[in-house]
């Protein structure tokens, strides 16, 4: 049985060396080998059966039609996709829904743009607050470990390592008001479905 | 030695200064001007209308029972919002200035210290103690935090690695060759619930303090190092 397929198999790479430039041999590989079967596994092998003669006529046919379906993709991918967030409701564009213009004086103007200059000035002494808080931050954790480095290594490694615990944190962010303790909420609106007998 | 930063963070979103609700108001002005008629105003615009219409040609008011008026619908949601009672922003704690308190001041965060004995003498300073064999320094500061405060104390630790030193000389009586100070390296945690207990003979007092407060408690030193974790934002 192995002499057989031995044969088989070095006919195909007889086959092979003449088809592909390349050792016929590094194209197949032995896997699975076992001690009854040596098996050829083929994984880079070409086209190995014979092709059946096609009318060229269907061919180009079928290649002609083919062209014409890539070339309409290719049209669909120039056109704009509508982007979700700009839909309107159309009740919404209705003239009824139109709200009477109000004029606004000089004056109302000009305070308006002292407002948001204010408001700019303002934000922006936040952000550098934030920031030099958050520098000093950085800087007194880094001088920490800094000095754990001087002190210990060992102990500054357990200190560098991630806290696995910590990547999926959750906080309930503060509240117009404090929690009412012990409090009992009423029961929402809901559809009585119990079957009635 | 490790200490432990403990912070209790804000219950309540902190009031508006006056640039922000002035800026607030221009806000909300301009998203009025700028926007599209709602139901309800339409509502409130067509009834407004046909009522008048009615009184003009005589008819009674009480007809209209079925329907629901769009100011009948504001009545009735007043209504709604005064049944409820929501919690004082204010506490207790706030109108005794009870220190000991950790619902005092809810819209800011508030820092642990304590009077922890120190040789001989107990000082205000945040819960600290000195590492053991085999412990990782944040183990330590875990086991600090349940020595000084009790068990009931739930927080959760920001990692495993140190944000904060001070270093310290002992008195001249206290050091020997290879003692001649303490490394202290601070920890925070943050305050997921319980309460303080302070059982313990190290520890006799304890107040959650705003960073301001607590340059009534720490020598210029030690808040030198404490102040860039106990940042109010």
């Amino acid at each position: 049985m192995t002499s057989v397929l031995r044969f088989l198999s070095s006919q195909s790479t007889a086959v092979l060396s003449q088809l592909c430039p390349q050792g016929a041999r590094s194209l197949f590989t032995f896997s699975r080998t076992s001690p009854l079967v040596n098996t050829l596994v083929p994984i880079r092998a070409s086209h190995l059966r014979k092709r059946k003669r096609v009318d060229p006529k269907i061919e180009q046919a079928r290649e002609a039609r083919l062209k014409k379906r890539i070339k309409r993709l290719l049209k669909k991918d120039k056109e704009m996709v509508a982007v979700e967030d700009f839909f309107v409701m159309p009740s919404l564009l209705e003239q009824v829904r139109e709200r009477p213009p109000v004029s606004v004086s000089f004056e109302e103007q000009e305070r308006r743009a002292a407002i948001e200059k204010e408001w700019s000035r303002f934000r922006r002494q936040q952000y550098l607050a934030e920031e030099a808080a958050m520098s000093a931050m950085v800087t007194s954790q880094q001088r920490a470990l800094q000095e754990l480095r001087a002190e210990s290594e060992e102990l500054f490694q357990q200190a560098v390592q991630v806290d696995p615990l910590l990547i999926q944190y959750q906080r309930l962010g503060p509240t117009e008001t404090p929690p009412i303790s012990a409090y009992d909420p009423p029961d929402g609106k809901y559809v009585d479905l119990t079957p009635m007998e | 030695m490790s200490a432990v930063c403990v912070v209790r963070r804000p219950l309540i979103a902190a009031e508006l200064s006056d640039v922000e609700q002035r800026y607030k108001a221009h806000l909300e002005q301009l998203f009025l001007e700028t926007s599209v008629l709602s139901d309800h105003e339409i509502q409130v615009m067509e009834e407004t209308v046909k009522l008048k219409k009615r009184q003009r040609m005589g008819y009674d008011d009480d007809e209209d029972g079925a329907l629901v008026l769009a100011a009948d619908k504001e009545d009735m949601a007043a209504d709604k919002l005064q049944e409820f009672q929501p919690a004082a922003r204010l506490t207790e704690a706030d109108m005794t200035t009870n220190r000991s308190s950790q619902l005092r001041k809810l819209d800011v965060p508030l820092f642990l210290l304590v009077k922890q004995k120190l040789g001989n003498k107990a000082v205000w300073m945040m819960p600290q103690g000195s590492r053991q064999e085999g412990e990782t320094l944040r183990q330590t500061a875990e086991r600090i935090l349940m020595t000084c405060c009790g068990t009931h104390l739930r927080t959760t630790f920001y990692g495993n690695a140190p944000c904060g030193f001070y270093k310290y000389k002992y008195p001249r009586t206290v050091r020997s060759e290879n003692n001649v100070g303490a490394k202290v390296f601070f920890f925070k945690a943050e305050l997921s619930g319980g309460e303080v207990e302070c059982n313990s003979d190290d520890v006799q007092e304890f107040a959650w303090v705003t960073p301001e407060e607590m340059k009534e408690y720490l020598p210029q030193k030690y808040l030198d190092s404490v102040l860039p974790l106990a940042v109010s934002i």
